[in-house]
Order: structure tokens, then sequence, then C-alpha cells
């Protein structure tokens, strides 16, 4: 089951990967194609752990085996609800009148919409896993609310930064990038996506003014 | 399966989880618990009554402060070693020398105001906030060897000191909710040592936070 459920998860979020990369390039596209499952099996991997001793932190009622499935579930599900729009993306990635030297155009469109279907199905699939921990293990609602913040805090954490090193999964199509830019520095010289968070209260240049 | 084919740990992981909630743990659920990091967890973590009910009924002491130093210890090696290897001990450490620190004026002052508290029970008391925060940091190395593996090192501003002081004061808050949870069961205890041991974990927050300064931890 966790095989079958992993797989689905791979191949849904490589079919909205490959529509989001889609706004680039076919290149961009076909790397997404790795990219985005290879994002959420390091997200799951690295927290592991913590989302094991957090399930026990709130109940005894998941063993080992069912916090990798409960964990697991909500990104199968949040991916298949994502490949589901991955069309609508698809569409969008085609459509959209692309960047070039005058101007972003409908690019900043696309992002914010990416954002929305993104925010919209996590929720989703958050929503629906706290019933299935009510109903499969008996987990009050209130535990199970919370146990589930957790560990979307924790994926978070994770997958915040796993994605910084992944970049870019897209992009303007007149400026090309390698698979993956790693550690390198962004425009205002952040090295992760921790870095970047705090240049945005905290812009280098303000720094140095004073 | 048949029952004399399963493993050693999964029989007893099931007889920790089946027992009521309100029974002590036996000497041999703590021994298996010695023995496996997921009955350990189990035990400290996840049956606060049980484990309540075993440190008010004090019963099986010694087996207990073993089990308690040495998942305590273990638990937090990996988070220490993430930071380098010069600093594996430093976790351990932190926890364990300010609960140290701390552990004689809880017990003296509960004594002083008229309570009758056992030192092993004190003990526990005190020592379940590090054991619980020393689990955390467990389940936090693997991010944090993350972060440290995909960021740049050398930059201006600590970032990566800075995440780790976050998941390290995480794990401490774990510990002293966790301990404040547990009192939730001790009904049987003297009532005002909820209120003592209230006041000893902001005692031991601050001279926790002391701890990691010294230790070049904050």
């Amino acid at each position: 089951m966790i095989w079958r459920m992993s797989v689905r998860a791979a191949l849904a979020a490589a079919a909205y990967g490959f529509s989001i990369g889609a706004v680039h390039s076919l290149s961009f596209a076909l790397r997404n194609l790795i990219k985005f499952p290879l994002l959420i099996l390091i997200t799951a991997s690295v927290c592991s752990v913590c989302y094991y001793i957090l399930a026990r932190s709130f109940t005894r009622a998941l063993d080992p085996s069912a916090v990798m499935r409960a964990t697991l579930s909500i990104f199968s599900d949040a991916a298949v609800l994502l490949a589901s729009l991955s069309p609508v993306t698809l569409f969008l990635a085609l459509t959209i009148k692309h960047p070039d030297a005058q101007g972003l155009h409908e690019y900043p469109l696309f992002l914010s919409v990416n954002i929305a279907v993104i925010a919209l199905c996590g929720a989703l699939a958050l929503v629906r896993q706290c019933q299935q921990l009510r109903l499969e293990y008996g987990i009050p609602t209130a535990h199970g609310s919370w146990l589930i913040a957790a560990w979307l805090t924790a994926s978070l954490f994770v997958g915040a930064q796993a994605s910084w090193y992944m970049r870019p999964f897209c992009g303007v199509r007149t400026i090309d990038a390698p698979f993956m830019l790693g550690a390198q520095p962004d425009f205002r010289g952040a090295t992760s996506f921790y870095e970047a968070v705090y240049h945005v209260f905290a812009p280098p240049s303000d720094r140095l003014d004073h | 399966m048949p029952e004399e084919n399963k493993p050693f740990f999964v029989a007893a992981q099931q007889a920790v989880i089946n027992t009521p909630s309100s029974t002590p743990f036996s000497a041999e659920e703590l021994r298996a618990a010695l023995r496996n990091p997921l009955i350990a967890i189990d035990v400290l973590l996840a049956q606060r009554p049980r484990w309540t009910q075993t440190v008010i009924e004090n019963k099986q002491l010694v087996a207990m402060t073993l089990v308690m130093l040495v998942w305590t210890l273990a638990f937090s090696l990996p988070y220490g070693f993430v930071l380098s290897p010069e600093r594996t001990w430093q976790i351990a450490a932190l926890f364990f020398g300010s609960v140290a620190l701390c552990l004689p004026s809880l017990h003296v002052v509960s004594a002083y105001l008229g309570m009758r508290i056992h030192i092993a029970q004190s003990f526990a008391f005190a020592t379940i906030v590090a054991t619980v925060a020393a689990i955390f940091s467990f389940g936090f190395a693997p991010i944090l060897w993350f972060i440290q593996i995909t960021s740049n090192a050398s930059t201006p501003h600590n970032t990566l000191g800075t995440l780790s002081g976050l998941l390290l004061c995480t794990a401490a808050l774990a510990g002293i909710v966790h301990g404040m949870r547990c009192m939730k069961f001790a009904r049987d205890l003297d009532g005002g040592f909820g209120l003592v041991l209230f006041i000893w974990q902001l005692l031991l927050i601050f001279i926790g936070a002391r701890m990691a300064s010294a230790l070049g931890l904050s």
C-alpha cells in the first residue's frame, strides 16, 4: 500500500511539475518530471523521524507504519489534486503572454494562480487526512488537527529549503538556468531559503546603509 | 504470525500499548524500553498516564531512572554530531546540565513547603523535561543536517546557528509542555507540587538559556 501510494504521489507530482515547467520551456518541463517527485521524497524522508516523534507526542494510536501511511497520504492526496489541475496549468503556461524585454506581462498571474492552487490542494488534503485520522484511528479532531498542523510545519520547514535548493521549477523564458541552482546566491546574496526570508525583512543594501 | 515467532520488540511494544492507561510500567516493559528506542519513545513520550503513575507509586525506580538517563543521552547525541563531531556531547550537556543544576532547588523547595515528594519523584519530573527535549532534538537532527548540507556555511550572518537555536528552543518547549501534561495525571501527588514544578520550570528555562550561551549554542 505504501509503495502504491509513493508511486501515485511521484507520478502525480511529475505531471504537475511538467505543467508548470512548460511556462519556461520543454527542457524545464522535462526536468520537473524528476525534480517534483524528488522534492516530495526528500521532504518526506528528512522529516520522517520528526513525524513519528510528533505523532507519539499527540497520540498513542499511530505506530511507525501508520505514521508513514498517514504522512505519505497527505503528500499523495495533494499531488493527485494538483495533477488533476495540471491540464489547466499547462494550458495557462502555454497561453499566457510571456515575459520579454518590455516586462513580465502575465507571468505574475501564472505564479499567483499556482500559489493559490497549491494552497487549495494542500488545505484540502490536510482536512481530509484529519477526518481520516478520526475515522481510522479514533483520534479526536482537536488532537488530529494539532498533529497535522505540527506535521505541516515540519514539512514546510524542510520543503521550503528543499525547493530553494532545487530551484528553478519555472521561470522567465529569456533566462536559462542549470538543473538546480543549489546554494548559489540569489540576486540579494541569499544562499538558503531562510536567508532569503531574512533579506525580505532586512534587505542587504539597507543594512549596509546603516 | 504465531505469538512465539514474533520478534521480541514487537511483542514488547504491543504489551506496552495494550496495557490499561493507569497501570504502572512493569520491570519487563522498562527493560524492553532500555533495549529498543521505539519502546522507549512510547514509554517516555506517548504514555503519560502510565509514566506518571509509575513515578507516583515510586515503582521500578532504578529501571525508570536508567531508561531516562540512557535515552536522554542517546537521543541528544545525533543533534550534537550534526552540529559538528566535536560538539556531539554538547546537547546532552545542555539538557542534562541544566536539569542537574536546577534539580536540588526543586526537591528542597518542595520539601521546605511540606510536600512529601521522594527524591526519585523530583528527579523523574525534572528529568522528563530533558528526556523529551532530547527525543525531539533526535527528530530535528535530520532536518538540521539537511539544511546544513543545502546551505552555504560561509555567509555573513549565521542563519544555520539561528535555525539550530530555533529547533533547540522548540525541543526544550516540547519538554516543558510534556512535563506539565504529565502533572495533569498526578492527582495523588501533593497538590502544590504542580505549581512548584511550573515555577521551577521558569528557572530551568533561564538556566537552559545561560547554559546554551556558555556552550556557544545560542
